[in-house]
Formats: C-alpha cells, sequence, structure tokens
C-alpha cells in the first residue's frame, strides 16, 4: 500500500515538473472566454429572464426583432426585423420580418414564431414579461392581439395607448428573443411553452447555440457558422462563474479569461493600472438608493425620511468604492434621458447635525434604532459605509448581511441599500420602478415596483407615469419627467438615490468589439482578438 | 476544525453506535444476532435524528419554500396553490413524515438557484469533492506518516517538537486563509499552478465524464493535456486540505510506531545490530500498517468538513461549495440536502470504521 | 457543600501544602489538587507552556484593548484607506481606512467572548446530559446517548453552519450554533466519569444517608467531572476557533462594524492581492490562538493519557 502511494507521489511531482507553462497559456484566439457571476440564474429561458448576466447570455442565442446599438440607444436598428411601422393611431404595428434567418434547428424564422415567442412571455408571466406586460398584454388578449399576418410579418395591436418607441424598445430586450416556436413546442410539458427544456437548451437563431450548460457553474457556445449576418470570429464562447473577484483578476491577467464581469473595486483599480486591460464603465439605467419600508411606522414621518436624506456620507465613498460602479446622482430621471435635471447632486448633503435635529424633531431626540440590511453582497460594503455615517447622525443601524432582495420583495424589512437597473432606454423604464404603485395592498404582489417595496403609493406620481408611457411627444414627455422629478423630489421620498449605477467591464486589451450594453444585451457576433 | 475535529477523536467516540448492546459479551449466536438488531436499531435512530436536524434547519431557514419554486414574480393565487401543494398548511409533525417519506423515495426537492433537482446536482458536484477529498488523503497520508515515524524515532528530541508543531499548525491555521495564501503565492505570483476551479475555462467539457473523476476520466481518455492541467488545479487544493489531516495522521503514526519501538522483538533486533532505517521500515512500520490505514479511512469525514471551506475559496464545484452558496442565497433545499448527505457520509464513515475496528483490531475481536 | 470524607489529617502549611494534601477535605479541595496534579505534570511540557502564554496574552489583549490602542476600530476614515503598514498604522489601514491593529486587538474581545459563552453553554449542558445518563442508566442513558450520538454523527462545521445560517446571521446566533455542536464530546466523556464515580464508595455513603438523585448528581457526582470536562473544552477550542472563524469568514459570524478575525479575513480577501496586511494579520492571529489551543491540549493529553504520548 505505502509502495503504492509512494509511487502515486512520484507520479504527482513528475507532472508538476514538466512545464506548466503550455498548459496555462492564454485563451485560444477563436475562443472568448468570459468571466463572471451565474449566480441564481436557474434557466436560460427569455421568458424568465430579465437580469443582468442572464441577458448577455440569452442575447446571443437568440435574435430580437430590433435591437439597440450601444452608441445611440434610442435609435432602433433592424435585426430580425427589416423595417416596422406605426398606424397614425399608435395602435397597429406592423413588423416585416427578414427571409434568410433561421434557428439552430435548420427551421426558417416566421412571423408565427415571432408572434408566438411574444405570446409565450405573457402567458408564462414570468420576470420576462414585466416590460411589456405594461403595455396592456394578458395571457387571454395576447393571441389575439399578437399575430402572424403571413410568414414574413407580424401585427402588433396594442390595447392601450402607448408610445411606439416604447413598445419597439421592450422588444429589443433579451425577454424577447425570437424563439423556435416548433423544436420549443416538440419539448413540451404539462403546458410549459418548452420552458423545461428550454432551461438548459437553446432553440434560438442567434449567432451562437447552446452546448453546455451546468448552472451555477458554465456555460458554452458554439458559433451558428450559418448565422445570417456571417459566421462570427468567436468560434466558441464560454461564460464562467467566477465568483471570487480576486481569483478573476489573477484570471484575467494570466490571460486565462479574457472579459471580467463584477470585480470588486479593489482589484478594478488595480486593473486599471495594467496596460494589457481596458476598463470600459457602461453606465446603467439604475441607481444605488436607500429603501424605507412605509409599513414601519417610524419611518413613515417624513421628518426620518428626510433625517436620512443627510445621514450618508456619500461623498466619501464616491471616489473609492463606488470609482467604477457609479457616480453621484441624485435624481430618479438617469443621466442623459429626457427630462433629466442638470444639477443634482445637491439635494442630499451629508449634514450630521441636520440629521439629528430633523429625528429630534420627528420625536427622536435620542436617535432612532433600526434594522439595515444590503440587497445582497455586492452592496454590503456601502451598507457598511452608511451605518458609519448614519452613527454620527443619531442612527442606530444594526446591519446584517445576508441576500435581502426576496425580503425587500417581500416587504419584509426596515432600511435598504440596494442597487436597480432596466432595460428601456427611456426615463419612463425608471420611472415605473421609483415612482408607480397602482396598488399598494400586500395581496397585490407587486414586486417589480419599488415603490410597491416601500409601501407607498402616490396617486399624483401614478398618473404621471401612466401619462408618459401614453404620450407619443417628446417635448411633452420631457416635461412629465421634469415634473416627477420635481414631485419626486419634494415628498421625502422612501428611495432616496445616491449614485446612478455604472457597470464596469474589464477586459484584455487584445479583445476588440465586446462592448458592454446598457440594457444588458450585449453581444458577442462582432467580438475579435488580436495577437497580444 | 470543529467538535469533531481529528486531533481530538478518540476510540471512546469513533464508533457511533455505542450503546449497552455493544457491552454485553458476544459468544452465542441469539447475542449475535440481538448485537446485530441493535446496530441496525441505532443506524436507523441516528438516520432519523439527522433527518430531523435537516428539517428543523430547513424549517428555521428564512427563506420561503414557495418563492423558491415559483419564482418571485407570482400572483396571489398561484402562491397560495403552491403553499397546499408544499403541504405547508398541514402540522409539523405531518410535514416531518412527508420530509421523511421523499427523502426515502430520493426526492431531496428542487434548488432554487440552480432550478434543478437537487439529486441531480449531488450527483455531478459529488465527484468533484471526492476526488479532492482523495488527493487531500493522499497528501496527507504522505506528509504525515513518515513526519510521526521521524518523531517516534526521534521522540523528545528537537526534530520530535518540530514535527509537532507543523502537524499542529495545520490543524490551526484557518484552511480558508491557506489556500487564499497559497492562491496568492502559487497561482498569482509564481504561476506555478492553475487558478480556482478543475480546469481550465478552455479545457471545460472536452472530457467525457464518466466516473465523474476528472483525473479518472481524463487517464482513461488519453487525454494527458486536461489529466496535466486538472492535476494542476488540484494540486493545492489537495494539499492545503491533506495538510489538515496530517496533525492527525501523523499522531496517530507516532504513537503506534512507539508502542511498536518498545516491543520485545524491536529491541531485539536492535540488538542483533540490523541497521535502525531497517529496524523501523522493515519490522515496526509493517506492523502498524492495517493500524495506520484505519486511521486514515477516519481522516475522509474530518476532510468533508474542511473541503467546505476550501472549496469555497478555490472556486472548486463540489459539495462545500454548493453548501456555502445554498446558505448565502438562503436555498434551503440546498442546504437540507447537501448536510444531509454530509451526514450521511459520516454516518457511513463511522459504521466503516467501526466495523474495521472490530476486524482489525485484536483487542476489540 | 464542605463534606468531610475522611477524618481530617494535619497537613503541611501553605497553598502547596494545602494542595498536596494527600486526604483533601473536601470537594473544592478535591478539584483543585486534581487540577494541581496536572499543572505540576504540564509545566514540564514547554510547547504548552507556550501556548499557555499566548492564550494569556489574548486574555490581556481583550481585557486591556483600550489601552493598547489608541484608535477606534470601528471609526471609518475613508480618506486613509488601505494604507501600508507605518508607524502610524502599525499593521496598516483596511478599506474603510480602520486601523488594522486596532481591530486585531478588538477582535481578540469578540474571540475570548466566543470562548467564554460557548464554555458557559457547553459545560453545564454536557455535564448534566453526561452525568444523569450515567448515574440512572437505563432507558435515560439510552435516549440521552442516542441523541448525542446523533449530533456526534454531523460534522461540526457543517452542523453549525446550518444552524447559523437559519439562526441568521450575529454573534449570538453563531455562539448557539457552534454551541449545539460542541456539547455532544463533554456528554460522552462526563458519562464516563460518572460510571466510574457511581461505583465509589462516598457515593453509597452518600446514598445511604438518604440523599435524593438529584442532589447525589448535582452536588457529588457534577463537581468531580468539571476538571476533566475543563480540560476537554481545551482540547476542542482550537476546533471552536476555527469553527467560529470559518462562520465570520462565510460571513455568519459578528456583524459589521464590530471586528471579528474570521469576516476580517473575509473582508480582507478582495485587497488581497495589493493589501495583504489586510487579510494577513487577521490569519495570523486565528492561527496563533488557535495554535496556543492546540499545543496546550496536546500537552494535556499527554499529561492525563501517558499511553498516547511519551
Amino acid at each position: 500500500m505505502m509502495k503504492h502511494l509512494l509511487a502515486a507521489t512520484f507520479l504527482v511531482a513528475a507532472a508538476l515538473t514538466v512545464p506548466q507553462g503550455a498548459a496555462l497559456a492564454a485563451s485560444p484566439p477563436n475562443m472568448l472566454v468570459i468571466g463572471t457571476n451565474l449566480t441564481g440564474i436557474r434557466t436560460l429561458d427569455p421568458a424568465d429572464n430579465n437580469a443582468r448576466t442572464v441577458s448577455e447570455l440569452i442575447s446571443n442565442l437568440y435574435d430580437n426583432l430590433v435591437q439597440l446599438p450601444q452608441n445611440d440607444l434610442q435609435k432602433l436598428k433592424p435585426m430580425l426585423a427589416t423595417k416596422w411601422s406605426a398606424s397614425p393611431d399608435g395602435k397597429l404595428i406592423t413588423v416585416t420580418l427578414r427571409n434568410d434567418a433561421v434557428f439552430s434547428s435548420g427551421n426558417p424564422v416566421t412571423a408565427e414564431d415571432a408572434a408566438w415567442s411574444i405570446q409565450r412571455v405573457i402567458k408564462r408571466g414570468q420576470v420576462g414579461s414585466t416590460d411589456i406586460a405594461l403595455w396592456g398584454f394578458t395571457p387571454d388578449n395576447v393571441e389575439k392581439l399578437v399575430r402572424a399576418k403571413d410568414a414574413q410579418t407580424l401585427e402588433i395591436e396594442l390595447p392601450i395607448q402607448v408610445s411606439t418607441d416604447l413598445v419597439l424598445y421592450s422588444l429589443a430586450s433579451s425577454s424577447l428573443g425570437i424563439v423556435d416556436k416548433k423544436t420549443a413546442m416538440s419539448h413540451e410539458a404539462n403546458g410549459d411553452f418548452g420552458a423545461g427544456w428550454l432551461a438548459a437548451n437553446s432553440a434560438g437563431s442567434g449567432p451562437f447555440s447552446l452546448s453546455q450548460w451546468r448552472p451555477n457553474d458554465i456555460a458554452v457556445f458554439e458559433a451558428n457558422k450559418k448565422y445570417w449576418g456571417g459566421p462570427p470570429a468567436m468560434t466558441r464562447v464560454i461564460a464562467r462563474h467566477i465568483p471570487e473577484s480576486g481569483n478573476l483578476r489573477l484570471q484575467l491577467q494570466a490571460g486565462d479569461v479574457d472579459v471580467g464581469q463584477y470585480l470588486a473595486s479593489g482589484d478594478l483599480d488595480a486593473l486599471a493600472n495594467d496596460k494589457k486591460m481596458v476598463i470600459d464603465n457602461v453606465p446603467g439605467l439604475g441607481f444605488y438608493y436607500i429603501a424605507l419600508n412605509q409599513k414601519d411606522p417610524d419611518l413613515q414621518k417624513p421628518l426620518v425620511r428626510e433625517a436620512f436624506q443627510h445621514a450618508f456620507d456619500w461623498k466619501a465613498i464616491s471616489g473609492n468604492i463606488m470609482r467604477y460602479t457609479g457616480f453621484p446622482w441624485q435624481s430618479v430621471v438617469p443621466k442623459g434621458m429626457i427630462g433629466a435635471p442638470a444639477d443634482n447632486t445637491s439635494r442630499y448633503d451629508y449634514d450630521p447635525a441636520k440629521a439629528k435635529a430633523l429625528l429630534a424633531q420627528a420625536g427622536y431626540p435620542n436617535g432612532l434604532k433600526k434594522v439595515l440590511n444590503p440587497s445582497g453582497a455586492a452592496t454590503l460594503p456601502f451598507t457598511e459605509a452608511l451605518q458609519a455615517s448614519a452613527r454620527a447622525a443619531g442612527f442606530d443601524l444594526n446591519l446584517v448581511p445576508g441576500e435581502y432582495t426576496p425580503a425587500f420583495r417581500e416587504r419584509k424589512y426596515e432600511v435598504l441599500l440596494g442597487n436597480s437597473g432596466a432595460r428601456l432606454p427611456d426615463p419612463f423604464a425608471v420611472a415605473t420602478q421609483y415612482a408607480y404603485n397602482p396598488d399598494n395592498r400586500d395581496e397585490a404582489r407587486l414586486g417589480s415596483y419599488y415603490l410597491w417595496r416601500t409601501a407607498m403609493q402616490v396617486p399624483e406620481l401614478n398618473t404621471l407615469v401612466d401619462q408618459s408611457m401614453k404620450e407619443r411627444d417628446t417635448a411633452k414627455r420631457t416635461e412629465i419627467f421634469k415634473k416627477i422629478d420635481d414631485v419626486y423630489k419634494g415628498m421625502n421620498p422612501p428611495l432616496i438615490v445616491f449614485f446612478q449605477r455604472t457597470d464596469p467591464y474589464v477586459m484584455r486589451s487584445s479583445v476588440k468589439g465586446y462592448q458592454g450594453h446598457t440594457t444588458w444585451s450585449t453581444r458577442w457576433h462582432g467580438v475579435t482578438k488580436t495577437k497580444e | 476544525m470543529a467538535s469533531v475535529d481529528m486531533t481530538t477523536r478518540d476510540n471512546s467516540k469513533a464508533p457511533t453506535t455505542n450503546g449497552p448492546v455493544d457491552d454485553a459479551p458476544d459468544d452465542g449466536i441469539k447475542l449475535a444476532v440481538r448485537r446485530f438488531i441493535g446496530r441496525v436499531v441505532a443506524v436507523v435512530t441516528t438516520l432519523l435524528g439527522l433527518l430531523f436536524l435537516t428539517f428543523s434547519m430547513g424549517r428555521l431557514l428564512p427563506a420561503d419554500p414557495v418563492l423558491a419554486i415559483t419564482g418571485a414574480e407570482v400572483s396571489k393565487e398561484v402562491y397560495d396553490r403552491v403553499f397546499k401543494q408544499l403541504g405547508l398548511d398541514q402540522p409539523v409533525y405531518i410535514q416531518f413524515l412527508n420530509y421523511v417519506r421523499r427523502v426515502l423515495t430520493g426526492d431531496l426537492g428542487v434548488s432554487a438557484i440552480t432550478g434543478q433537482p437537487i439529486v441531480t446536482d449531488l450527483m455531478t458536484i459529488f465527484p468533484a469533492t471526492i476526488e479532492l477529498t482523495i488527493v487531500a488523503m493522499i497528501v496527507g497520508t504522505i506528509v504525515g506518516v513518515p513526519l510521526g515515524i521521524t518523531a517516534a524515532v526521534h521522540r523528545g528530541k528537537l526534530i520530535d517538537h518540530i514535527a509537532r508543531i507543523v502537524g499542529l499548525a495545520g490543524h490551526s491555521i484557518p484552511t480558508f486563509w491557506m489556500g487564499l495564501m497559497a492562491l496568492f503565492i502559487f497561482y498569482a505570483k509564481l504561476q506555478w499552478v492553475g487558478a480556482s476551479g478543475r480546469v481550465d475555462v478552455y479545457y471545460e467539457g472536452i472530457v467525457t465524464p464518466v466516473t465523474g473523476f476528472l483525473l479518472l476520466d481524463s487517464a482513461m481518455e488519453g487525454n494527458w493535456d486536461v489529466f496535466q492541467n486538472a492535476l494542476g488545479h488540484i494540486i493545492l487544493p489537495g494539499s492545503i486540505l491533506g495538510y489538515y489531516s496530517v496533525a492527525y495522521i501523523s499522531r496517530m503514526s507516532r504513537s503506534f510506531m512507539l508502542e511498536q519501538l518498545s516491543q520485545e522483538y524491536i529491541i531485539t533486533a536492535r540488538a542483533k545490530g540490523l541497521a535502525p532505517r531497517q529496524v523501523i521500515w522493515r519490522h515496526a512500520f509493517r506492523n502498524i500498517r492495517v493500524q495506520l490505514l484505519t486511521i486514515i479511512a477516519l481522516t475522509l469525514g474530518g476532510l468533508l468538513e474542511g473541503a467546505v471551506l476550501i472549496e469555497t475559496v478555490f472556486a472548486w464545484p463540489g459539495l462545500g461549495q454548493y453548501l456555502t452558496r445554498g446558505l448565502q442565497m438562503n436555498d434551503m433545499n440546498v442546504v437540507m440536502g447537501a448536510v444531509l448527505t454530509i451526514g450521511i457520509v459520516f454516518l457511513i464513515i463511522n459504521i466503516t470504521s467501526d466495523v474495521l475496528y472490530r476486524i482489525l483490531d485484536p483487542r476489540t475481536r | 457543600m464542605a463534606m468531610p470524607i475522611s477524618q481530617s489529617r494535619p497537613t503541611p502549611p501553605g497553598i502547596r501544602g494545602w494542595l498536596l494534601a494527600p486526604e483533601p477535605k473536601g470537594v473544592g479541595q478535591a478539584l483543585l489538587q486534581q487540577l494541581y496534579q496536572v499543572w505540576l505534570k504540564f509545566r514540564e511540557h514547554p510547547l504548552g507552556l507556550v501556548g499557555m502564554a499566548v492564550i494569556l496574552l489574548l486574555i490581556f489583549t481583550a481585557v486591556a484593548a483600550p489601552l493598547l490602542t489608541q484608535y477606534d476600530p470601528i471609526a471609518q476614515n475613508m480618506a486613509i484607506r488601505l494604507a501600508p503598514p507605518s508607524w502610524e498604522y502599525l499593521l496598516g489601514t483596511d478599506n474603510f481606512g480602520r486601523d488594522v491593529l486596532a481591530r486585531i486587538i478588538y477582535g481578540a474581545r469578540t474571540t475570548l467572548n466566543i470562548i467564554i459563552l460557548v464554555t458557559i453553554i457547553v459545560a453545564p449542558i454536557g455535564l448534566l446530559i453526561g452525568t444523569c445518563s450515567g448515574y440512572f442508566g437505563g432507558i435515560v442513558d439510552e435516549m440521552l446517548m442516542r441523541i448525542t450520538d446523533i449530533f456526534l454523527s454531523f460534522p461540526g462545521l457543517v452542523l453549525a453552519l446550518g444552524f447559523a445560517a437559519a439562526l441568521g446571521p450575529g454573534i449570538t446566533n453563531a455562539i448557539i450554533a457552534i454551541s449545539l455542536t460542541a456539547w455532544p464530546p463533554i456528554a460522552r466523556l462526563a458519562r464516563a466519569e460518572t460510571l466510574s464515580l457511581r461505583q465509589m464508595d462516598y457515593i453509597a455513603a452518600v446514598r445511604l444517608q438518604g440523599a435524593s438523585s438529584g442532589a447525589i448528581v448535582l452536588r457529588h457526582i457534577l463537581p468531580m467531572c468539571v476538571p476533566s470536562v475543563i480540560v476537554r473544552v481545551t482540547l476542542n477550542m482550537a476546533g471552536i476557533i476555527l469553527t467560529a472563524a470559518g462562520l465570520g469568514f462565510l460571513g455568519l459570524g459578528a456583524q459589521p462594524p464590530w471586528p471579528e478575525w474570521g469576516s476580517m479575513a473575509a473582508t480582507g480577501r478582495e485587497f488581497m492581492l495589493d493589501s495583504p496586511w489586510v487579510i494577513a494579520a487577521p490569519g495570523i492571529a486565528i492561527a496563533a490562538v488557535s495554535l496556543a489551543f492546540n499545543l496546550v491540549g496536546d500537552a494535556l493529553r499527554d499529561v492525563l493519557d501517558p499511553r498516547g504520548g511519551e
């Protein structure tokens, strides 16, 4: 026995002394390796997803009807659709599909597939339907309203008045990727529209198809050589779950990984000094905010909410912890969008004395004790910074770390620090999250509206958000968003915005054409790699 | 690492199935049968206790089992329906019985984070953990046994103290910290070994999993590139985990050896003028081989435990990482399933070592 | 409480004499005598003494924390974040600009806190279960030992992890979770001790005097088990510290901002490559204390069980 063990040691030692250089070299030139965080991705079914990482994966398996170029987000570009038009009253959108696109199964892409994919999203009713359901589609009416006129023509009839652009934007999001109806339905089980099968398989017309999927571990994509847009330069793309930031950084530097996502601030600082690395800081349509649950009697008091506005020393972290993940912003209308206020970073200045006075005025001269949660591990450092600065302002915040997004959705928290994102390149998308709450009852379960999560309802804001959806005139919409910002600013909101989000993508300088997308549908079709 | 840790494990604790039945003299078939039944009862109750512990863990976890199935976007109607389907409206003891029934039929539920049945997940990740612990075991043996024997031979001398400190240090330095430091030095600075995971990303999915042990699978396929790469990945976590068991293995080797060295025949052999090296390895070592084997088998439990943190640090896609992620994401079924699996493996190890003890140890025979 | 076991004899003067008296005057003296005997043998182990010194240093650090550093362990100062070690900040600062040394020093309090509380929780529970099991025997013994075995058949860290997660993060919950996993070996030991004590003459004598079973267990058996239980807890302490650090590392230990070595190491790993001092210090601290307990435990084991040792 011992002899065998010793023999084994020698084998191990021998294997290790072989120069490892070759084995540890950079990833091959026709392969793209993305180091990311795959936590929480249970399925790759477009209809069941709308979060950031998974959107990128899905966007490369499934084509959309239209797409939004990263350099001009509001300028729709053709994809599976070659052209589109709206009726004068805006109630009917007619889309013409290209005729040379085929699914990876070999089936041609038809208007029937497109209609079915949209119906499917609505009927599944999962998170993927969040945006498109806003336009009034329901499982009962969608089959009648979204239909194939002929093989190449899709008709979308709108049950309510909606700005045409908004509808088209929503069609560009990963959830509305066009699925191969025949293939999906051949795997249907218990009326799930093939969702069980699509969880770990792909049936799209995109430049890549899924070849391997292990949840929380790895996703492997093979190039679709017959892609209508030409075969992608990368024959293989691998998305690897590397949750440990330091690890990811090392693998980037060693050349094992080409693109890194979700790196921590310390590692980003270091990579910024590495000449072989490029950091692309992509602006996002969301914010870092403090949420105050209005079901809590203390936090209901406007003075307490106001005190919170002055209890966070956000300036202290803006140059370091937030350096790559956000920039100071205190309005719910994102920067660069219509109606966005020019200067808004002086609304909530850190003023512990003022906060203390407000608390005293609210009836808490000895301070206020509350439980503080981060939305998840990523927001923990911000929470710690808030806890420390709020102490000086009279808040005794008991920080309990963990994953609190589910609790936030369930309204089971007191004070929470989180970040948000949106997929439609229009202020409306953010306004629905931050300013819209049509039904404030617990049973309504409107967890996708952040204002509902804080249990606050403002009828005036509801009306304004509704108007912004229906209005088609840009000038008028600009006014509406300005108004929303004003109302929000003046009401001591339960969602206090401090930073607008940015998403840093780190890539090796040899990677060209990889561009992180604001609405998360980053596409790899144009990615190439040069020799280092 | 914890209460059931290796340096403190002693004979009184190793057999899980201690009871008054064991104390009975075992002559006669009747007694043997009774003892066997007693043992079976003990195993079954331990198993039930295990299930009860995991069940109460699941009940206490602040996760909503309904949302784990439906996802966050759920209407009131669906929520209530699933709530009933899961039997959450039933009294707790019925829920427990249901849980036991489901586990016995091999149904551990569905993971909220992977969307797959726990059993399916476990099938793919468990080999990764076993592979890691086996490598650790080999390392622990290769370092621990010679260390213990050298210490025994030089008992009370400086080398004995050094051996002791080396062994105990492995058992004192937090494995997660040692893992991070090792990654820093051997991967980041020296580039001697691969990074986290089982192989470099671009070697993923090349070898068809037959046994699930990557080293074995790649060797069987003759794919030496993958084999070498996988070896470069496993060697660091395997060594650190192995080092953790060195304290126990070296301590036991030392005391076994000391016992041998005081035996008559060794003294005679020495008196005859045999070379010390020969006396130790040819004669004394031969006699402690069996004991050592039992001890090494026993370390598996501790290694499995140590793997929880090591896997987290090295992003090793095994049971430990699965468990910690389940904990962090409040995935109730994952936590219950992983804890139960580890518990059952522990139980099996304990039963096996119990049996081994009886068969191999002349004193209990 | 003082129960004459036999007729007293004149003893040599002084504490030493009292400790070495051949016939202890009471349970208290008997206990101390037992411990003193252990100490006499223990002090011949140099490594054990080193370990003991480190433990004493830990206690001193925890008690005198405010005197040992001028810095506030939780006050943030972003302007000096991740400063390397210097004369001003001997071990550098962390990602919130907090002095690492101050956090290590105050972290000793957390560690000591865990050690003491786990001992306070675990020792009585283990003692009670073990002595009852051993004294009453029969069905009581059978049931209690079965429960003990169930807990023993679980890897401690995994069990602690599960319960810490179930109870939620926080130092109190971590202590409860660790305690849940740490009592069974104590119970086992106490049971074994009780089994041999039960046969003793003086227990029979007390029983003849009409003392109730409860009184016998509580007054006469339980105290006699204390020394070996203390030793046993010491043996397990390294494991307890590592489990606590592991919980902290996984975010299930002390809540921010209070310093705890395990969670300090966890946050430090983000900055490991460029600011290794943030993670090095807590790791070394954990290793030192844990090694100290292991050394003491190792020496104690040699003292108490010469068969396995020298």
